[in-house]
């Protein structure tokens, strides 16, 4: 049957499996090898899922992703589930016991059909051969159609090894009926409420989820924006959904979100939400402020619509479709007073020059500043791939992401230890495209095993440690939510990533200014060798500002040093300074 | 037990007892991956009861008190599974003393 099975994947265009083999999934391997599909080993099961993960993201179909019964495919289920909250399209295969066996507690028996049941769009135990080209085709296909997601399908090892020649015209696929996700028409008298709405509106603002990256919408989310001149705030998968250089565009909201796109979302008097399931990461809390705003939802899936803010407006549709349609019925919007967005403007100007003033006074590297210089030399088409910590957040914060599909990062489920593997596949994905993986030392340290890979199969890819020697989000809760009792967060200066990167035949550099930095980043991305570049950070400085504590709203951001004085509620009265004023309404992206 | 008979999109917030009916394939892996939603939903469960058709379809029912907004949260959610191939919500009896799980 595994002969059959390697077929269908190569069928359905599968040139690349991630993965580690084992015994209950050894003979999938062979057939795979025979069908000439290109196996990447990674060093754990973890790797393979997040490669897989990105890889999905990049291409925009499933990266498939291999391992055996047991610990094997135990060792899939961070990444699968990583895979569900960021809705990426993945396909796992799995080897499993002989059905003899099932329930004996047999050797590297696990239920992974039930392990995985709430983090999966799909799985499925095959139990006889006939039945693994229709669960392969399902579920690959399931794993993109409508909300992207990953499926598994579980092979037990005498079902793989039974013969099955496939002589006569086999079903393509399970019973499953597809036309479910595809999304409807928008109701027109959804478009037209929503529309009434927004040009009766005085402060809206659109909030961007990933769904606007799957939908390719964001030439529409712009227009929509410049049309209503209202800004533009993302959460944090929407940072790859929308070009950071527009004018109209804040950036991300939320916790650790940046302060004018705070302010935004927390003074629109109506939110065109597009593609997000509304994160309590990103509105702060759910009321009593968001329940008070009117709001349209757009979103394909309609469990979404309502799921946790109750929407004036749900428009359960393509985002694509639904924003045409609305700009079909906003012909001509009046001219808004652009008093709001010069106020924002404002409030971007002053949190800038707060973090230039902040950087100034660091005692090692400002995390910012080392972005902005690595994002002068990266093209704007390099994938960026994030870990998770506080150097995600600040990334979140001031990497700005030029060409949408180009950001990818654990943003649902928080998975440390996301950024080497989902570098790899990003590069195996795009290997014409720069691939920079910003890191924390925590999260490199989770999966760097991984790095085997890079000069195994060559993916130069550009790793950058924020190396702070602290699991230093958890810190910066102990410090403001703890009483500055640090417990279990602070790391020994061991190990040397410089000598980890030697192990595995990677240049490593330790700069010590920001030239070096733009002169290493410049080096690895030009001449496409791989480079491990660990930036010192200072562990009592480096905490993520601004911040919203759980449970307050956005207005009540801990913003940074030298900003006590600006209030994030707008008022109407506001008057800008003098020489802003004098400066007229300029719209210059950061 | 006189049903109120309300469909989901009707039925609003009110709080009462809830049936859901699914109707799916993939024998007891399809009851297990519902089960799998539905425990998340704040329903007080009073009663689940599956049938398993020659037909390889099967039937379930599932009756809980709790909030329209739950009821329709979940029944959305498994709509959305791919084993579904129908779902239908409705409320049995209003309770606004009822209490949830």
């Amino acid at each position: 049957m595994v002969d059959h099975a390697a077929r269908v994947l190569k069928e359905l265009g599968v040139t690349e499996v991630f993965g580690v083999t084992g015994g209950s999934i050894m003979g999938f391997f062979d057939a795979l090898a025979l069908e000439d599909v290109e196996i990447y080993m990674f060093r754990h099961e973890q790797g393979a899922a997040h490669a897989a993960d990105a890889y999905g993201r990049v291409k925009r179909r499933p990266g498939v992703a291999a391992a055996t019964s047991g610990p094997g495919a135990t060792n899939l289920v961070t990444g699968i589930a990583n895979a569900y909250f960021d809705s990426a399209p993945m396909l796992a295969i799995t080897g499993q016991v002989p059905t003899s066996v099932f329930g004996r507690d047999a050797f590297q028996e696990t239920d992974i059909v039930g392990v995985t049941a709430p983090i999966t769009k799909f799985n499925y135990q095959v139990r006889r051969p006939e039945e693994a080209g229709p669960a392969l085709r399902t579920a690959y296909r399931l794993a993109y159609e409508g909300r992207p997601g990953p499926t598994l399908v579980d092979f037990p090892r005498d079902v793989q090894l039974q013969r099955y020649l496939c002589e006569e015209e086999e079903q393509a696929y399970l019973p499953v009926d597809f036309s479910k996700y595809r999304p409807p028409r928008p109701d027109p008298a959804a478009v037209r409420r929503a529309a009434r709405l927004l040009a009766a509106a005085l402060r809206p603002v659109i909030l961007v989820g990933g769904g606007v990256y799957w939908a390719r919408a964001w030439p529409e989310v712009l227009r929509l924006a410049e049309l209503l001149q209202a800004p533009v705030v993302t959460t944090l998968p929407g940072k790859n959904s929308v070009p950071a250089n527009h004018p109209l565009v804040m950036g991300p909201a939320g916790m650790h979100g940046r302060l004018e796109a705070d302010a935004a979302l927390a003074n629109a008097d109506v939110v065109l939400a597009v593609g997000t399931r509304f994160s309590d990461r990103t509105v702060g809390r759910f009321s009593p402020e968001m329940r008070e705003k009117k709001v349209i939802h757009i979103d394909s899936d309609p469990s979404e619509v309502g799921k946790n803010v109750p929407p004036t407006v749900g428009i359960v549709a393509d985002a694509k479709a639904a924003l045409q349609a609305l700009l079909r019925e906003l012909p001509a919007v009046p001219r808004r007073d652009r008093r709001f967005l010069e106020w924002l403007l404002y409030v971007r100007r002053r949190y800038e020059e707060a973090m230039e003033n902040w950087a100034r006074r660091m005692r090692k590297f400002a995390p910012w500043k080392v972005l902005k210089t690595l994002r002068e030399v990266a093209p704007p088409d390099t994938i960026t791939v994030t870990g998770v910590g506080s150097h995600q957040m600040w990334a979140e914060q001031h990497w700005d992401v030029y060409v949408p599909g180009t950001w990818l990062t654990s943003a649902g489920l928080g998975t440390m230890g996301f950024c080497v593997p989902a570098a790899l596949g990003a590069k195996i994905a795009a290997r014409d495209r720069p691939v920079l993986c910003i890191d924390g030392d925590g999260s490199f340290q989770m999966t760097m095993n991984n790095l085997a890979l890079v000069r195994d199969y060559n993916l130069p890819i550009t790793i950058v440690i924020f190396d702070n020697r602290a699991l230093m989000l958890v810190k910066h809760w102990q410090i403001y939510l703890y009483d500055r009792r640090i417990v279990a967060t602070e790391y020994t200066s061991r190990p040397d990533f410089a000598k980890i990167a030697e192990a595995y035949d990677i240049e490593a550099v330790r700069p010590t200014s920001l030239d070096e930095v733009r002169k290493w980043a410049d080096w690895s991305i030009r001449t496409q060798e791989p480079l491990v570049m660990i930036i010192d950070i200072d562990n009592e400085e480096d905490l993520v500002l601004p911040w919203v504590k759980p449970g307050d709203w956005l207005t009540e951001a801990v913003k940074p040093p030298g900003l006590e004085d600006l209030s994030l509620t707008y008022s109407p009265d506001w008057e800008p300074p003098r020489p802003m004023a004098a400066e007229a309404s300029t719209t210059a992206g950061r | 037990m006189e049903a109120v008979e309300m469909g989901v999109e009707e039925m609003g917030n009110a709080r009462g007892l809830y049936e859901l009916e699914v109707e799916a394939w993939n024998g007891m892996d399809a009851v297990m991956r519902i089960v799998n939603i539905a425990r998340r939903a704040k329903l007080r469960y009073t009663e689940m009861r599956t049938v398993f058709e020659p037909t390889g379809r099967l039937r379930l029912r599932l009756m809980g008190w709790g909030e329209g907004s739950e009821a329709r949260w979940l029944a959305a959610k498994l709509e959305r599974m791919p084993e579904v191939y129908r779902v239908e919500a409705r409320l049995l009896r209003p309770d606004e003393d009822a209490f949830p799980a």
